[in-house]
Order: C-alpha cells, then sequence, then structure tokens
C-alpha cells in the first residue's frame, strides 16, 4: 500500500535531491535560455540541504519534515524558487498536521495545498507557463484516477505521466509571470524548466512507491 | 573581466563581514544572522524600523544606506537573487521598535514573495509590517502601468523620505504613505554600455557590441527600450531626460532633486559631464534643482553606464531631504 510516513518522507527527499543533482545541468541550460540559467542550480542545492538537515535532525511528524524541510530550502536557494517551494512544502504540511501516516488521498490534499501556497505566494494562475502547469494536470489526474476507483499505484503513476505531459505542453505557451515574461515571445517553443520539475517531484513521488511495490 | 575576489562561493559572505569589519560602530549582523545587517543601535525604540533587501551586488544598495536617518536594516541575498524570508523575518524581529516595521525595497518578483512571506509571518508574531514598493525605472513599463516597473536608484529617495519620516515620530502608516506619495514623484532612466559578470556565473548577465548602448537597461541587465550606437554624453543625457519628463512633467518654478548615478564602472568625471547637461535643460525650463545628487548610489557591480533620477520636490519632501544622515556610505548634516 502506499502511504508516507516520516520515514518514507525522509527517504523521498533524499530521492529529489538525487533527481535534481541528476537533472541539474538540463534544467539549467532550460532555464538559461529564458532566465539566468541557475534553476538546476537551485534545486539540486535547496533538496540536497533539506535531504541532509532530515538526515541529520530527524523531524517529529511528517508535517514537521516538510515544514522545517520548506524553510531550509528557501534558507538555502532564497529567490523566487526558494520562497515558491517553503509556501508549497508549508502548504503541503499544514495539510497532514498531526497525522501520522498518509494515504494516496492525503497524498492529493498535500498536492492540491502545495498548489494552493505556490498560487497564493506566486499569483500565478495555470497556463502562464510556471510548475503549476505540471502540477495542476498531475493533481486532476491523481483525484481522477481515486474517483474512478483505480488502485493506488496506477494513480500514482497516472499523476506522474500527466505532470511529464503538462510541462511538455508548456513548449504551446508563453511566459505571462516571473522575470521569464521580459521573453514571452521567445518563450514559444521552450520548455518551463518550472514545470519540469514539477514533474520531476511528482515522477519521483510515484516511482518510490512502485519500486517499493516492485520488491 | 578581471576581478578580485577568492570563490564565487563566499563572494556574498565575505564582502557582508568586510562591511561589518570596517564599521563596527555603525553596522552588526541582525542576531547573527550572516545575511541580515542593521544598524547597531537597533531597535531604536518608539520609531518606525524602515527594512529593505535584495541581491548582493549593488553597492551602497542596500547596506550602505543603513544608519541614522536612513533606515535600520537589510537583508542581503545572493548576487542579483532575493534573500530568504527567515533572513527577512530575522531582521524584522531584530530592529522592531515597538511602532511597526515598513519593508522598502525594490519591485522584484522574488524580493516581493519572501518579503510578503515574511511580513505575514510577522504579523502573526504581532509586528506590523506595511510594504512600500520602489518602482521608478520608466523603462520598465509604458505609463499606465507603472506598478510593474522596477526599482532602480530611486531607492535613494524612498530611504531619505522614509527615514526623515520615520524620525519625526511619524506613525508607520504615515510613514508609509508619506513614502508612497514621494515616489509618486520619483522617475528613473538608465544606459548601459558594458555588462557586469555575476561571480561564479562564468559569462557576461548580456552582450552589446563595442559601439552600442542600450538606453533603459535594468540594473541586472534586463532589456531596454532602445540599442543602438554609442552617442556623446549631451545627446545621450538629453534623450533619457525627455523620457523622464515625459512620464514626469515639470512646470516653470517647481524644484527638483536630480540624481546621476553611476552603475558602477562610470567614472564621476562622466557623471558630472552628464549632471551639467541635466541641469541645463533642466534650466532651460525654469526648473530649479534642489539638493543634486552625484556618485554610485545603486550599481550593477561593474557595469559601465549610468542612470538619471528626477524628485518632484514640495516643500515637505525638501525639508525630509535635508534630514541630517549618517551611514558608512552617506554622510550629511549635523
Amino acid at each position: 500500500m502506499a502511504e508516507l510516513t516520516l520515514r518514507e518522507v525522509v527517504e523521498i527527499f533524499a530521492e529529489l535531491a538525487r533527481a535534481f543533482e541528476a537533472n541539474r545541468d538540463r534544467l539549467n541550460e532550460l532555464d538559461a535560455r529564458l532566465g539566468d540559467g541557475d534553476h538546476g542550480l537551485s534545486m539540486a542545492r535547496g533538496f540536497g540541504a533539506v535531504a541532509s538537515l532530515l538526515q541529520e535532525k530527524p523531524p517529529g511528524t511528517i508535517s514537521d519534515a516538510l515544514m522545517q524541510g520548506g524553510m531550509h530550502f528557501n534558507e538555502i536557494s532564497g529567490s523566487t524558487i526558494g520562497i515558491l517551494m517553503f509556501s508549497a512544502m508549508r502548504e503541503a504540511g499544514k495539510a497532514v498536521a498531526g497525522k501520522e501516516r498518509a494515504g494516496v488521498p492525503e497524498m492529493a490534499e498535500m498536492l492540491a495545498a502545495a498548489i494552493g501556497g505556490i498560487q497564493k505566494r506566486g499569483k500565478a494562475q495555470v497556463g502562464q507557463k510556471t510548475i503549476l502547469d505540471s502540477l495542476q494536470p498531475a493533481l486532476e489526474a491523481l483525484q481522477g484516477a481515486l474517483a474512478a476507483g483505480e488502485p493506488e499505484g496506477p494513480a500514482l503513476e497516472a499523476a506522474a505521466r500527466a505532470a511529464e505531459e503538462g510541462a511538455e505542453a508548456t513548449r504551446k505557451l508563453e511566459s505571462a509571470i516571473g522575470r521569464a515574461r521580459w521573453f514571452a515571445e521567445r518563450s514559444k517553443g521552450e520548455l518551463d524548466p518550472g514545470a519540469v520539475s514539477g514533474a520531476i517531484i511528482v515522477r519521483t513521488v510515484a516511482d518510490h512507491f512502485s519500486a517499493r511495490t516492485d520488491t | 573581466m578581471k576581478t578580485f575576489y577568492n570563490e564565487a562561493e563566499t563572494y556574498v559572505d565575505e564582502m557582508l563581514e568586510g562591511i561589518v569589519a570596517a564599521h563596527p560602530g555603525e553596522l552588526a549582523f541582525a542576531a547573527g544572522e550572516r545575511r541580515a545587517i542593521m544598524r547597531v543601535d537597533a531597535p531604536v525604540k518608539d520609531k518606525v524600523a524602515i527594512c529593505t533587501g535584495g541581491g548582493s551586488g549593488h553597492l551602497p544598495v542596500f547596506m550602505g544606506y543603513v544608519g541614522k536617518g536612513l533606515i535600520d536594516g537589510a537583508a542581503i541575498g545572493n548576487v542579483f537573487a532575493s534573500p530568504s524570508m527567515n533572513q527577512m523575518l530575522t531582521l524584522t524581529r531584530a530592529v522592531h521598535g515597538g511602532k511597526g516595521v515598513l519593508y522598502l525595497y525594490g519591485n522584484y518578483g522574488g524580493d516581493v514573495m519572501n518579503f510578503d512571506m515574511a511580513a505575514e509571518l510577522a504579523e502573526e508574531e504581532g509586528i506590523q509590517v506595511r510594504t512600500v514598493l520602489v518602482a521608478d525605472d520608466v523603462a520598465s513599463a509604458p505609463k499606465g502601468k507603472e506598478s510593474e516597473r522596477r526599482g532602480v536608484a530611486g531607492l535613494f529617495y524612498a530611504y531619505k523620505v522614509a527615514g526623515a519620516c520615520a524620525d519625526s515620530g511619524a506613525s508607520l502608516e504615515e510613514v508609509a504613505v508619506t513614502t508612497e506619495e514621494a515616489l509618486a514623484q520619483v522617475r528613473s532612466i538608465g544606459v548601459a554600455i558594458s555588462p557586469c559578470t555575476v561571480p561564479g556565473a562564468g559569462k557576461p548577465t548580456f552582450t552589446l557590441p563595442e559601439d552600442q548602448m542600450e538606453i533603459g537597461m535594468g540594473i541586472h541587465g534586463e532589456a531596454g527600450i532602445h540599442r543602438g550606437p554609442r552617442r556623446p554624453a549631451d545627446e545621450v543625457t538629453a534623450d533619457m531626460v525627455r523620457l523622464l519628463l515625459e512620464d514626469l512633467p515639470l512646470a516653470a518654478g517647481e524644484d527638483v532633486s536630480v540624481l546621476v548615478n553611476s552603475l558602477g564602472a562610470t567614472p564621476l568625471e562622466e557623471l558630472y559631464i552628464v549632471y551639467r547637461k541635466a541641469a541645463e535643460i533642466l534650466g532651460e525650463g525654469k526648473v530649479k534643482v534642489y539638493s543634486p545628487y552625484v556618485g554610485r548610489y545603486a550599481t550593477s557591480m561593474e557595469m559601465a553606464g549610468y542612470s538619471i533620477t528626477l524628485f518632484r520636490l514640495n516643500d515637505r519632501f525638501k525639508g525630509y531631504l535635508d534630514h541630517p544622515v549618517r551611514t558608512p556610505f552617506v554622510r550629511e548634516g549635523r
């Protein structure tokens, strides 16, 4: 059964750190076409630092892990992406306050809360070529699969696929917010690095549970 | 570009350590936070505290304006990157003197998000916070979209007005409203001829052929409004003053403060050549220059270029400009 416990959360952050380290240069290159070219570095540094923090100073609950982790991410990677990840992790943490475990329906609630946090802080909407353009399709796919009574593994897989498709579809969008909006015209045809990162996050969580089901 | 630093990784921390070491009687780290600097006597009791912040690379923005008569503290990010929410929150707690805190900084997305989050958490702790954004760069968005403009050298006037108003014993609301009223009368525009390189980035923030210049370029190398052949200082200055006056018309007999600012590499000599022309044009329109400033006020590391800022004055704002200040970078009046 796919269920988040504190141990799983700590493991997933370690896996996110590895995933972003592996994708660091690719994300930097994508970012350099529309921004300052440090997105991969910010994500790798941020998740690397959160993974270390959680291993060194294990928090008491899932909620604390996310909220303290988000604070630390922002501390290490300041700037726009740092505060957006903080807002996302803080809201996701609040959504599971007091819980020791979180099943897939709770994960959907966490994702919805994270999206809400990003929207509130970044004042962005879906379709503006941001991380929301992979996270929102993932949420919809997850909710749809759960409502259709699909098993948890395939539901998470559907979310990961939807996030990847959403990221790919940002090629058709024009940057409408943030520093990249200065390159709105030029941004057509390019992938949004934030949306790609969103897809990496959802994929990492889905793979964490599918790997466990396999063994 | 040849430079003097040790490691890109330690660039900002070593710069901040140097500033605090050089001005021990004036500046200190806020509550041990190595990315937040405050005046050494903070919190000043019963005075509205003024916090600012943003990325490094713009000295004397921001730390140079921390001190008596100006601002109470600054949170400092990596070069051209916002500091973190928590650094801002730590600073806010450290400088709060019981009368609320004004967040006063340039209009950039990352800074806004981090400061807004810090403001929310500070309010939860019972610290009253008001935010005023500096958005003075006329080249960054057209008239009618003023709120989308970026903040540049106009920060200096914002600090002057807010600092003097806070020293007068005004409430947080009064300081915020007064600063907003002043900023409605402040406009800037810049021109660049060569870029800067962020430490560790390996390449400059933009490329511009040797014979070209760009009017309206931002202080992080954001695209301007006109790229063309380089021209003599008088011609470029006349174009820039014209663009400013289109946005902020000045009538004969009105008073204005003029700030001619180097973006980093452009020397004082050239700034005075620019100032001469700007003052001449204003004089032709019978506009009176009150309190001119010429020098490095808001830079972009070693970028070559300059900016011109106009601040249309009334008697109250003149009084605020005359208010004495004492910071490591600015010493005026008693």
